[in-house]
């Protein structure tokens, strides 16, 4: 079959759908990646196919001019159901208005999409798998009669927001104000993200409807204890590391094993390449590994390094290091909290300490510390001394590893991406619009 | 700016300022982003920014936020100078510079956000050209004494019998319980902004069908209404002037004692195009901000006195009082409580060195409610002494109609409080959102027995 696979143009949401369009790819299908032509090089570097559509959406701009505010808003919000005042009906109004505004309109903007959709028009996809915040692949599969689902490959802080936010706008008014009346069949008038979804399918002719925001069904690589109620049917599926395009090669010092426990500090490579800032305070982190009995690889660049006053005996400085070939050599990682990072520490049963600063990455480092399997620091609370502290009851307290071996294991119980494609397969036959031709693919004869 | 605008070389010049077209994507996008803005710019807890957000904030504690602000002027994160005191506001209200439009754009009052993140503008979030709202301050004094015959203070008594005739029927076709937006005050100041412009009764349903797209009028300029609110009023807008158009035609020929006639025989001296057009804009502004301006008075008198069961009593008693009620509401809970303007030339204001195109914001609802002038400003008085200085009607669309505004909320209560003493609110009032200008009530049951 043909499975046309979107991203925007961001490595971090791009880099967790490579292995399984590898294994798409492996079992015979066509793909193409579709964004905007920041990622082609990003795409052809994982070995796959470019459709470059649209042109920069100009994100850098965005992050610089408004991002403070957007984050701000975010701050302190999780969904912890214990947490009190969390997920309010003007919180979630404000994450609707604000990131329709500044993000999903923007990473999908009209070129991007109408390319695409000429794409789509043009290469009849069987399947469109897109990244949770590239609604145009939804649009793309349902003006061409594709199935389509979402790639999750960190856990999913939207789609409960997303039903919180319905919820409280289908609950009518409650303070005094009231939306104007809506139109039958349509957005509501209040829900930003609907009714921009709404005039982008209009252009082609097309109703609004909540699928394409949920899409037909999910793939979610992260493990059953970090998933929310879905509403949609999910495929779960391994998370198997890809640690971006940036070239992975396994240096001297990683073929031979450490002589002491080894840490990981990294503050991954999102903050090296975009506007989104680095909040770790990395002077801090190294000061509180100093005089450890451990060994640590800190992958900082040079921008990062310049941060530093004092590098302690015990530190070994790499610009980079493939995550999954240095993590199994680690008993913990410190890190910024993103959400590669953490997928990839995470099946790897590293115990992990996250300065996540940013909402999704708090909630990450939430559960995982709920779970037992790491500990949360705000990237804005970080000591020398709370830092240490946390580090040694890591590298200390078994039960730590224990749960990140609970959480490995729950993991790899997941089929792997190649397991997964057949399942695609039933799906797509399932969802894409009848009367077109037969899915190809593994079973399809060359036409040579 | 896209090739379908032509810009307005003469003022008032007739069919100059042309139609924007875009596609639902366009201007869909553009009203999201707005709108985002807004979001972001109230994260801070800016007082004015969160004004226009219009969320479920107290606009009255909001206000207090702007009036009691270090600097008496101040620049939002919005980017507009906004002042809740009241001497600053009665300057701004005052200062010929300030104006409706920006002095160095011809043409449709509208910005692109091209370089939005950084700078967006956020004066004029869709051009009202076409709806006459951001007309020049000669364009306004020109409207106002051509319509003063029939609008100004002195005529009011002239219409008292026919509003008074309006306001009965209106009030007799109320049941036991009743919406007193939709059932009392829309309708009955519609039909006495159609009487004034003698819209014939086979246009009636037309005029009031179109009377209720527009209004968003005055809220729509500051604050982005959803996609389908803001197609209905842009569609209201043609809708309406093609009505109004074709009574100017005929008054042409025929004169009458109207508001358009009257309009027509003032511009007489001039060329017949312009008066014409003259006549088009004071129809246009009757239906776009005349009828909401009013059934919000009408609405916002209503609920001070429902609250106040006291002065509710003393109203039976001398009915006499409902123009002291209506000018205490006028103060306490101005149906227009944002008036925007745009500096023609750079200019100082409060200590404030304002830029030529900058937005400033006078908040009149806060500056209605300063200590410095007003005693217990928070307290609803309908005994308070008039001619205090309240700034409700110092705008010049709220100047235009307001005489009429005046007579028909007075009318009103007067009617009301005559017909129905029991009258009590079965609900609370619920307001439109983003309704930061008009706090527009969507809906506000009360019942006339007890």
């Amino acid at each position: 079959m043909r499975v046309l696979l979107t991203s925007f143009a961001l490595d971090a949401h791009f880099n967790g759908s490579v292995p399984l369009a590898w294994a798409l790819r492996a079992a015979g299908h066509e793909v193409r990646v579709a964004s905007q032509p920041g990622l082609t090089g990003s795409i052809t570097a994982a070995g796959l196919t470019a459709v470059p559509v649209g042109a920069d959406p100009g994100l850098d701009a965005m992050v610089k001019g408004v991002g403070d505010s957007v984050l701000s808003h975010h701050a302190n919000q999780s969904l912890d159901p214990d947490a009190p005042g969390q997920l309010t009906p003007a919180f979630l109004k404000g994450w609707d208005a604000m990131m329709t505004a500044t993000f999903f309109a923007l990473i999908n903007d009209d070129p991007m999409v109408d390319e695409l959709v000429a794409f789509a028009r043009e290469w009849q996809p069987d399947l469109v798998l897109w990244e949770p915040f590239t609604f145009a692949g939804a649009v793309a599969a349902k003006v061409t009669g594709a199935a389509h689902a979402r790639v999750l490959s960190f856990p999913d802080m939207f789609m409960p927001m997303r039903q919180g936010f319905l919820a409280q706008l289908g609950a009518g008014p409650g303070t005094g104000l009231a939306a104007q009346d809506g139109e039958q069949g349509a957005a509501h008038p209040e829900d930003s993200l609907g009714q921009w979804l709404q005039w982008t399918l209009g252009r082609y002719g097309l109703p609004f409807d909540e699928e394409a925001v949920t899409g037909q069904w999910s793939v979610d690589q992260v493990p059953r204890s970090f998933r929310p109620p879905s509403e949609v049917p999910t495929v779960g599926m391994r998370y198997i590391p890809y640690n971006g395009p940036v070239p992975a090669v396994v240096p001297d010092w990683l073929r031979v094993p450490p002589t002491r426990p080894r840490v990981c500090v990294t503050l991954g490579l999102t903050a090296r390449t975009s506007e989104f800032p680095n909040a770790v305070p990395v002077d801090l982190v190294l000061k509180a590994i100093e005089g450890l009995d451990i060994e640590v690889v800190a992958t900082l660049d040079a921008e990062e390094r310049a941060l530093l006053t004092h590098v302690p005996d015990n530190v070994r400085l790499v610009d980079h290091v493939p995550l999954h070939a240095l993590l199994p050599t680690c008993a913990a990682i410190v890190h910024h909290g993103g959400a590669g990072t953490w997928s990839t520490a995470l099946v790897e049963g590293v115990p992990q300490i996250a300065m996540g600063w940013i909402w999704d990455a708090i909630e990450r480092a939430r559960r995982q510390q709920e779970l037992g399997a790491g500990l949360h620091l705000p990237s804005h609370e970080v000591t020398v001394e709370g830092l240490r502290s946390r580090l040694v009851r890591l590298l200390e307290e078994p039960s730590f590893t224990e749960a990140a071996a609970r959480l490995r294991a729950e993991a790899e119980s997941e089929p792997t991406p190649a397991e997964v494609v057949p399942v695609l397969e039933r799906l797509t036959a399932q969802h894409r619009a009848h009367g077109r031709r037969p899915l190809g693919g593994a079973s399809t004869p060359c036409a040579s | 700016m896209t090739d379908t605008e032509t810009d307005e070389t003469t003022p008032a010049a007739p069919e100059q300022v042309q139609q924007v077209r875009q596609t639902d994507s366009e201007l869909g996008r553009h009203l999201l982003t707005a709108r985002g803005f807004h979001w972001i710019y109230g994260t801070s807890g800016d007082p004015y920014a969160l004004t226009l957000r219009a969320e479920s904030d107290d606009p009255v504690v909001l206000g207090r936020r702007i009036r009691e602000s270090q600097t008496p002027l101040w620049q939002s994160a919005a980017g507009a100078w906004v002042t809740g005191r009241h001497s600053v506001a009665a300057e701004v209200l005052a200062d010929p510079r300030l104006s409706l439009r920006h002095a160095d754009l011809p043409g449709l009052q509208r910005h692109v956000f091209s370089d939005a993140w950084s700078n967006p503008l956020l004066c004029h979030i869709i051009p009202l050209d076409r709806a006459f709202l951001h007309a020049s301050g000669a364009d306004h004094a020109r409207w106002e004494r051509a319509a003063a015959p029939v609008l100004g203070a002195g005529a009011a008594d002239g219409h008292r019998k026919h509003a008074e005739r309006v306001h009965q029927e209106t009030a007799d076709r109320l049941g036991a319980s009743f919406d007193l937006m939709a059932d009392y005050s829309r309708p009955a100041a519609t039909e006495a902004a159609a009487a004034l412009l003698g819209v014939p009764e086979a246009q009636r349903d037309r005029f009031a069908h179109a009377c209720a797209a527009l209004r968003v009028a005055l809220d729509a300029a500051l604050c982005p209404q959803p996609l389908a609110v803001t197609r209905r009023l842009t569609a209201a807008v043609e809708d309406v002037r093609a009505l109004v158009a074709d009574l100017v035609a005929a008054r042409r020929t025929e004169p009458g004692d109207d508001l358009l006639s009257t309009v027509l025989r003032a511009g007489s001296g001039g060329s017949t195009a312009s008066a014409a057009e003259d006549a088009l804009a004071v129809g246009v502004l009757t239906a776009a901000v005349g009828v909401e301006f009013t059934a919000g008075l009408i609405n916002n008198a209503l609920e001070a006195l429902l609250a106040h069961p006291r002065q509710w009593a003393l109203l039976g008693e001398s009915p006499d009082l409902a123009a002291g009620a209506v000018e205490e509401t006028l103060r306490h809970a101005p149906p227009v409580r944002l008036e925007s303007r745009i500096a023609a030339e750079d200019l100082t204001l409060a200590g404030q060195d304002i830029p030529a195109g900058a937005q400033v914001v006078a908040h009149v609802g806060a500056a209605n409610r300063d200590p410095e002038v007003f005693l217990a400003p928070d307290h609803f008085d309908l005994t308070r002494p008039v001619d205090q200085g309240q700034l409700a009607l110092s705008g010049p669309h709220t100047s235009l109609f307001g005489a009429f505004a005046r007579l028909q909320a007075e009318t009103a209560i007067r009617t009301l409080r005559e017909r129905h003493p029991a009258l009590a609110p079965a609900d609370g009032v619920q307001r439109r959102m983003r309704s930061p200008v008009l706090g527009g009530v969507l809906r506000f049951t009360l019942t006339t027995s007890a």
